[in-house]
């Protein structure tokens, strides 16, 4: 795959109304999409997703900053002279026009050849799996017909890239997970760059090539799912994206490529990486539940690195795996732990038993803020 | 009567009978007269039969149809502008805000609450001191000054209840400005714009007070000719004519509902 940016976000900054009433959509924005990726932007609510989208799409002008479409600088170029197109979130449908008419509208603006426009048609309605929906009016078809009229209506036309404003979040649970997977497909098919908008973390870990996570107009981190899931730098990208535990404590010195950290609930525990940080300082520990591994207390074994002491508060089965709730001695909150179900055994421990955390090197991951 | 999920207003005593009165207040005047207008005998009073007599009687009056036809001439001429104004200042205002929205807001629609008669006086006064002479045209000029907020009001609604994203979605396609307009906004105005247009005429057509102060030698209207023909008595003409023009705005009412309930 070729690794030319598509899109050069660089230090875009969006603020909406003036003086005291002014929101600052986006905070110095820079990101980098590639040629033919499927990116995705999450974050909660309000945090500057659309207004982002709306900048590449050109119904927004940004307060500062450039972007980049291929080299070539977007600003004051109108929506109409962009190679970009957009699936709407409430889909845009012109309720006035058929299915056919709505998918060609994009093709008769470019005056395209009645011919070529009919052919055309015919072939993105196929490709969204939509053939013979042609005569159709939008209010004729159901929410995830609708859907892919939208997509249909913007892949007509080619696009350089595509951007999608949460466009699952109206469909019911078993269509989203269907589109999910039609949309990776129609992705891969057309290699067309997608740029997704979603609040849902799961939606953006299975669907994405890689993903940016925002928080109140700012860009906390890049990377693919699994360098966000595995490797969160910041608190909010931990907390905001499946289970973590945070543990405080301070950085000891390093030794054989391993870094001692002191817990203040005591015991030590170790990480690879934490080239951040200098000895001595406060650091925030995220620790992700599937990583920690339960052991019975035997009565030799000693506080050592990596293990704490801890009483199971509650044990809940999953079928793949159990969760358990750990008290640990001045913790305020207990300690989440998942492991994974052996076949035909039942849990070996139970509410109230005693239990050693094993938390090794490599799920220790220690935040920047 | 407690019928199955009905109104519970029924369930109180004297709401039937209340309702029935109320009715009869409103129509019951409306329904003598198109009774009387098929009366054979010219006393109003005393009814000798059926007839329609007075109907051709009334089309084949030069002075009736040369006033129906200046009716149609001043409610088509006012209705054309007015429908233009009302549709351009109803995008004009749905472009955004702006200083002072909120008052050109309350200043489109003052026509409609400023006393008729206090507008008949101030128009004709204009046109004194301006010095038109009256006739078809200050007709023409002062209905359009009352139908532009009734077509206006229906227009700038069905522009508000369109969704925004809509025009944006046609300039993600490719269409400039004036073609975002043409394929999309008009067409999904056209039922507002046509609805306006329909309210317009009749209200043009049934206007009495502002015609009679600015209507000139030559330019009487059907209303002010009817009132005309009352000084004299009400003649049997006279619901004839009444009878037809509640026909021709019973017709563009229903067509202005037709058409604003279509999508
Ligand atoms: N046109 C606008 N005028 C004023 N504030 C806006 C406008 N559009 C968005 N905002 C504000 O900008 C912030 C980001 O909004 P948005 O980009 O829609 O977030 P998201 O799509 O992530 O939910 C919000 O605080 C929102 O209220
Ligand atoms: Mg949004």
């Amino acid at each position: 795959m070729p690794q030319a940016n598509a899109i050069d976000i660089r230090d875009i900054t969006k603020v909406f109304g003036q003086g005291a009433e002014a929101v600052h959509a986006l905070d110095h924005v820079s990101l980098a999409i590639r040629e033919g990726e499927f990116f995705t932007l999450l974050g909660p609510s309000g945090c500057g997703k659309t207004t982002l989208l709306r900048l590449l799409a050109g119904f927004e002008q940004p307060t500062a900053g450039v972007i980049g479409l291929y080299g070539d600088d977007l600003a004051g170029l109108p929506p109409f002279r962009r190679p970009v197109n957009t699936v709407f979130q409430n889909y845009a449908l012109f309720p006035h026009m058929t299915v056919a008419g709505n998918v060609a509208f994009g093709l008769e603006m470019q005056r395209w050849r009645r011919g070529d426009i009919e052919r055309r048609v015919e072939e993105v309605l196929s490709l969204v799996k939509l053939a013979g929906y042609g005569q159709r009016k939008p209010a004729q078809l159901s929410g995830g017909q609708q859907q892919r009229v939208a997509l249909a209506r913007a892949l007509a036309n080619r696009p350089k890239v595509l951007l999608l404003d949460e466009p699952l979040s109206a469909l019911d649970l078993k269509l989203r997970k269907e589109m999910q997977i039609e949309l990776k497909r129609l992705q891969v098919e057309t290699g067309i760059t997608f740029v997704f908008v979603t609040h849902d973390q799961e939606e953006a870990l299975t669907m994405s090539d890689r993903l940016a996570v925002m928080q109140d107009g700012k860009v906390l981190q890049v990377g693919t799912p699994a360098e966000i899931y595995e490797r969160p730098t910041r608190r909010f990208v931990a907390d905001f994206i499946g289970d973590t535990n945070f543990l405080q404590g301070v950085l000891g010195r390093a030794a054989n490529g391993e870094i001692q950290i002191k817990l203040d609930v005591g015991g030590m525990v170790t990480t690879r990486h934490a080239e951040a940080h200098t000895e001595g300082e406060r650091v925030t520990l995220a620790v992700r539940p599937e990583r920690v591994d339960l052991e019975p207390v035997n009565a030799e074994a000693g506080e050592d690195t990596g293990r704490l002491r801890g009483v199971v508060e509650t044990v809940v089965y999953f079928g793949t795996d159990t969760s358990y709730r750990i008290n640990i001695d001045s913790l305020p909150e207990p300690v989440l732990v998942r492991v994974q179900n052996r076949q035909g055994a039942a849990s070996p421990f139970a509410s109230g038993d005693s239990v050693r955390l094993r938390i090794p090197p490599e799920a220790v991951q220690v935040l920047v803020d | 009567m407690s019928g199955r999920g009905g109104n519970p207003l029924w369930r109180f005593a004297g709401v039937r009978p209340a309702a029935a009165l109320f009715f009869a207040y409103l129509y019951l005047p409306i329904v003598i007269l198109i009774v009387l207008s098929f009366n054979a005998n010219r006393t109003v009073t005393i009814w000798t039969g059926l007839t329609t007599d007075w109907y051709v009687e009334v089309l084949s009056n030069g002075d009736i149809l040369r006033a129906a036809r200046n009716s149609l001439i001043v409610a088509f001429s006012a209705t054309f502008i007015a429908t233009v104004a009302g549709t351009l200042a109803a995008l004009g205002m749905a472009r955004g805000r702006f200083r002072g929205e909120a008052a050109v807001n309350g200043v489109m629609g003052l026509p409609l609450v400023v006393p008729e008669i206090v507008t008949a006086v101030a128009t004709l006064l204009f046109f004194i001191l301006v010095g038109i002479k009256l006739g078809l045209l200050t007709v023409i000029i002062g209905h359009t000054v009352f139908c532009t907020p009734f077509a206006y009001l229906p227009i700038r609604a069905r522009l508000e209840g369109m969704d925004p994203s809509l025009r944006e979605a046609a300039s993600d396609l490719y269409a400039d400005a004036w073609r975002a307009f043409r394929r999309v906004t008009l067409p999904l105005l056209w039922p507002g714009i046509l609805s306006g247009a329909l309210l317009a005429f009749i209200i043009s057509l049934d206007d009495f007070v502002i015609t009679y102060f600015v209507a000139g030698a030559g330019a009487t209207t059907l209303p002010v000719y009817i009132f005309g023909m009352i000084r004299i008595g009400v003649t049997p003409e006279v619901n004839a004519l009444s009878s037809l023009m509640l026909l021709v705005s019973i017709l563009f009412v229903s067509l202005s509902f037709l058409v604003q309930r279509q999508r």
